[in-house]
Formats: C-alpha cells, sequence, structure tokens
C-alpha cells in the first residue's frame, strides 16, 4: 500500500479524483473518467442511466464481468466493456464500492 | 491489489495534500492554454487542474456561454427551451480554478508558443490545446452564404440558428415541404441530421400532418442507418423520406432568392430548408499547417499532439481521431486522454495508455432511443476499435427497450453536461 500512499490527490470541494502517481490507480482512474461520461462526476450520476457508487464491491465487480462475457443483458454495457481486463474491473469495482452517494449540497 | 479501504482512504482525501501548498509552487509551474469551451475544451482544462492542481489553466471560450449541439435537435422540434441546453463556466473557475478568457483565438505562434485572441493579447503557453471545433464552408455549395443561413438556417452550430430553425417549422403552414440536406463526411456528429430530421418529423406528425420531412442527403450511407430506417417506416411512413446520392439526393445549388434547392436530378421549393454544409476544423487549427491544407488535423494517438508541430494538442472535432467520430463523448474522452498526458509530459514521466470509448445516442422520436458505441486503444500509435466493441441497438427491439434507450439519451445529457461544465 506504500505506493497508493504516495499517490496525489486532489480534493476540491466535494472532488477526489486524480491521476495519481501509481500506475495502478492512475489506471484505474482513466477507465473510471470515462465511466462518469454517463454515470455522472465520481460516478454519482442522475436519470435513468445507474448511479455506480456506493454498492458492495463483489457485486459490482461481479455485474461488470456478467456484462462482459455475455452472461447479462445490456444495452451498451456489454460491448464498452470488451476491452476491460480481470484486474482492471476488480480496480473499479473497489473504487465506486468506496464512493458514496453524497447529500446534495443547496 | 487495490483494497476497498485504500479507495476509501483515497476519497475521503485522508491522503491527500492541501491544495494550498501545491498552490504556493504556481509561479514555477507549467501554463497550459485551452482554446474552445465547449465538451472537448472545457473538460480538458477541468482535467489538466483535477489532475495536477498546480498547474496555470487559461480556458479560452468564444461567448460566456455554451450552446450544446446535442440535444438542440429536441429544441428545434419544441421538445424542450434553448436554455435547457446552455451552460457557463462559473463552476469551471469557482470550483477548479480555472482562468476564462471570452474571447476567440485568432493566431498560433508554435515557435515562439504564443497564441494571439481576437482582443489583440497575447497568450504565451508550455502547451497549447486546441478544441475549436468545426467552422462551417461558406461557397462550399453554390449560393450558400452566410447571409444565406439567415433564411435558409444550418443551426449546426447551436444557439441563434437552432431558434430560427424552431421558428421557421413553427411557421411553416400545414402541408409545408422541410428539407434537410446532408454533407459527406466527415462533419460533426454523423448521426445528427438523422436524428433531426425524426424530430421535425415527429413535430409535424402532431402539429402539420399535412407537412413532408425530406433528407436530401450526399451519401447512400450512414450511421445507424437500418436502425433509422426501420424506425421511419414505423413512425413516419408518409412524412418523412430519405434520397440517397445515388438517387438524386446531393445537393447542387441553393437560389435564396427564388427560394429553390435543386439537386442531380431534381428542384425543390421548400418551406424551410435546413442547409448542413461541409465543414472543416475551425481556422485557429488551420493554422501554421496544423491541418496540412485538408481541412482537419492529424494528431499522435497518444497524446493528441499535432503531428504537424510540438507542444500543441488537438482534440474534438478539428482533430482527425477515426474511429472515434465527432461526438460529444468523443471530444470528452479525447480531453481527458490528453490532460494525462499533458500532466505526463510536462512531469517528464510517461504517458498513460488512454481509455477511449463512445456511445452516441440518438432520438427518432421523444420515447424512442437508439444508439451505437465504440471502444477504442491505440496500436502502433493509430487508433484502432476493440473487437467486439462496436454495435448498435438490436434492429428488433420491443417499445420498452427503444424508451429505455430514449431515458438514457436523456440521462446520458445530464450527466456529461456536469461532468464537463461542474
Amino acid at each position: 500500500m506504500r505506493s497508493l500512499g504516495l499517490a496525489l490527490i486532489i480534493v476540491i470541494g466535494q472532488t477526489a479524483l486524480a491521476y495519481g502517481t501509481d500506475a495502478t490507480l492512475r489506471r484505474t482512474m482513466a477507465i473510471a473518467h470515462v465511466c462518469t461520461v454517463c454515470h455522472g462526476p465520481e460516478g454519482r450520476g442522475t436519470g435513468a442511466i445507474p448511479s455506480v457508487v456506493g454498492r458492495n464491491q463483489d457485486d459490482l465487480g461481479e455485474l461488470l464481468r456478467a456484462f462482459r462475457d455475455g452472461r447479462r443483458n445490456g444495452t451498451v454495457m456489454p460491448r464498452l466493456l470488451q476491452g476491460v481486463s480481470e484486474s482492471e474491473i476488480d480496480a473499479l469495482a473497489a473504487y465506486f464500492a468506496a464512493l458514496k452517494p453524497l447529500p446534495r449540497r443547496k | 491489489m487495490i483494497t476497498r479501504r485504500s479507495f476509501l482512504q483515497l476519497a475521503t482525501g485522508a491522503l491527500a495534500p492541501s491544495l494550498l501548498s501545491s498552490r504556493s509552487q504556481a509561479q514555477a509551474k507549467a501554463r497550459v492554454v485551452v482554446v474552445g469551451g465547449g465538451f472537448g475544451g472545457a473538460t480538458c482544462a477541468k482535467y489538466l487542474r483535477l489532475g495536477d492542481a498546480s498547474l496555470n489553466v487559461i480556458l479560452i471560450a468564444p461567448q460566456k456561454q455554451f450552446i450544446s449541439c446535442p440535444f438542440s435537435n429536441a429544441v428545434i422540434a419544441g421538445l424542450q427551451p434553448l436554455t435547457s441546453v446552455t451552460h457557463t463556466y462559473d463552476t469551471l473557475r469557482r470550483r477548479y480554478g480555472i482562468r476564462v478568457v471570452y474571447a476567440t483565438a485568432t493566431a498560433l505562434d508554435p515557435v515562439k508558443h504564443h497564441i494571439t485572441l481576437s482582443d489583440g493579447k497575447t497568450l504565451s503557453y508550455d502547451r497549447a490545446v486546441l478544441a475549436p471545433g468545426i467552422e462551417l464552408q461558406w461557397g462550399a455549395v453554390d449560393g450558400y452564404t452566410v447571409g444565406a443561413s439567415t433564411i435558409f438556417p444550418h443551426a449546426w452550430e447551436a444557439g441563434p440558428q437552432t431558434e430560427l430553425l424552431r421558428r421557421q417549422l413553427e411557421m411553416m403552414p400545414n402541408g409545408g415541404l422541410v428539407v434537410i440536406t446532408v454533407p459527406e463526411n466527415p462533419y460533426r456528429c454523423p448521426p445528427g441530421p438523422y436524428e433531426r430530421a425524426s424530430l421535425i418529423a415527429h413535430y409535424v406528425k402532431q402539429h402539420k400532418p399535412r407537412a413532408k420531412v425530406l433528407i436530401l442527403d450526399a451519401k447512400d450511407n450512414f450511421t445507424k442507418k437500418e436502425l433509422f430506417i426501420a424506425a421511419w417506416k414505423e413512425l413516419y411512413s408518409g412524412t418523412l423520406e430519405w434520397i440517397a446520392g445515388s438517387q438524386g439526393g446531393r445537393l447542387q445549388r441553393i437560389d435564396i432568392q427564388k427560394g429553390i434547392v435543386r439537386t442531380d436530378f431534381d428542384e425543390y421549393k421548400p418551406a424551410v430548408a435546413n442547409i448542413i454544409p461541409p465543414q472543416r476544423a475551425a481556422t485557429i487549427a488551420r493554422q501554421v499547417g496544423l491541418d496540412e491544407g485538408k481541412g482537419w488535423c492529424r494528431v499522435r494517438a497518444s497524446t493528441f499532439e499535432s503531428a504537424v508541430h510540438r507542444d500543441v494538442h488537438i482534440i474534438g472535432d478539428a482533430a482527425i481521431t477515426n474511429p472515434i467520430p465527432k461526438s460529444a463523448f468523443g471530444a470528452n474522452v479525447e480531453a481527458k486522454a490528453c490532460a494525462a498526458a499533458i500532466v505526463s509530459l510536462l512531469r517528464a514521466e510517461p504517458v498513460p495508455e488512454p481509455v477511449l470509448m463512445n456511445t452516441c445516442y440518438s432520438l427518432v422520436a421523444p420515447n424512442y432511443g437508439i444508439s451505437i458505441t465504440g471502444a477504442y486503444r491505440v496500436e502502433n500509435d493509430a487508433l484502432v476499435t476493440i473487437t467486439g466493441s462496436d454495435g448498435t441497438s438490436p434492429l428488433d427491439a420491443p417499445a420498452e427497450v427503444r424508451a429505455r434507450e430514449a431515458d438514457y439519451a436523456h440521462s446520458w445529457y445530464t450527466n456529461i453536461t456536469a461532468d464537463t461544465f461542474s
């Protein structure tokens, strides 16, 4: 975990996203930053596309694997996950599971 | 292995250095000038600051408000107001410390590392990001000028043109003909003209049922064609017709005085004409040979750095990013990859492998959405589609699937604009 400890994280207001210096963390963030296009900033999107934060880590990992491996139907997720590896799915699930839905400010 | 606990620490900021300490070093830090306030530019500015809070990031936006092309077709069809696709840069300034300058970049000096603005000021940069979008090629269609667009709107840059086309549709008599002309590839938002035709057909079917919508296309093929054609047959039979380029759809000239649109084979006198003209990269991205005289800019796949000039990156519609289409989604993810590359390059660290995906939703009707996807990786400094990632909504699907994708389209818009502007 030492390398994670070195990770550069910038906290600006409610935002806790950064590239970091740890290669695995940086790769995870890069993938997560593409998830957020549809699932909203930090995965806390609104509307019909589900928010992905605060779920059980194992359940989320299994859901992503099931989409990718064709065991679960979806609209766009089964195709978009084609290039995502086992370890990347694990890391994404850990990242989004660690984020909690935020109470609405304002 | 990354554990849930370590992410919790990260997410709660337990390990984070303070923003203040990095700000104190800002004097010595690099300046990145980002040109263009759309999905590419705004996203890049934000993610540069997220990637390195000590960077001096200046965003050059042409106006204080950004009006998006995504969902402007819904505005044209009267489904939602223009304010619903209008965004500001206030949050980017306030929350991320981005300096926003409202101007247009007019010149670039890649040797001196200078960008000149429309107000005459000059900005120096360590790295520049150009995300200026498109420019319409006036005169490429015989008779189509800036003046002509006040009568036959293009509405391919959202704003007053969007409202003009909306007003014309409202004022059009029942029984009027709407003509939409579509150029050859490449152009901004490949499925956009077909979504527009669909939603206009939806509007006239509701409000002017004797009116017709005619697409005059320069091409024989287009994205999601089978899905659009099937949906049109189901929803707009007798209202919407598409004419392929080889069947006489190719626009030859327009005559504003006579109100005529002429193709290879026929002449039309529409009540409303929407001319989507050929396009090229906006002027600033065609300076100093950036487009090699070809209208669009070649870039390196991992960094989106210009293939012509160093320290200048080009993203979004102005860049050649095949197989990533000229979409808002594409511009947003290119911006993030570019920002990550710039942060690494300025630290003399290896550039991370970019993560690039795209999804384009199109509304064929308010409750009928279709989509196309792709995911991409870099191979031999070229972007390639990841096997199995490209595809569309199924041709045969129950109404509930179409309705769900329409809901997803709205949700996508809310979330991508939040990701880009807040």
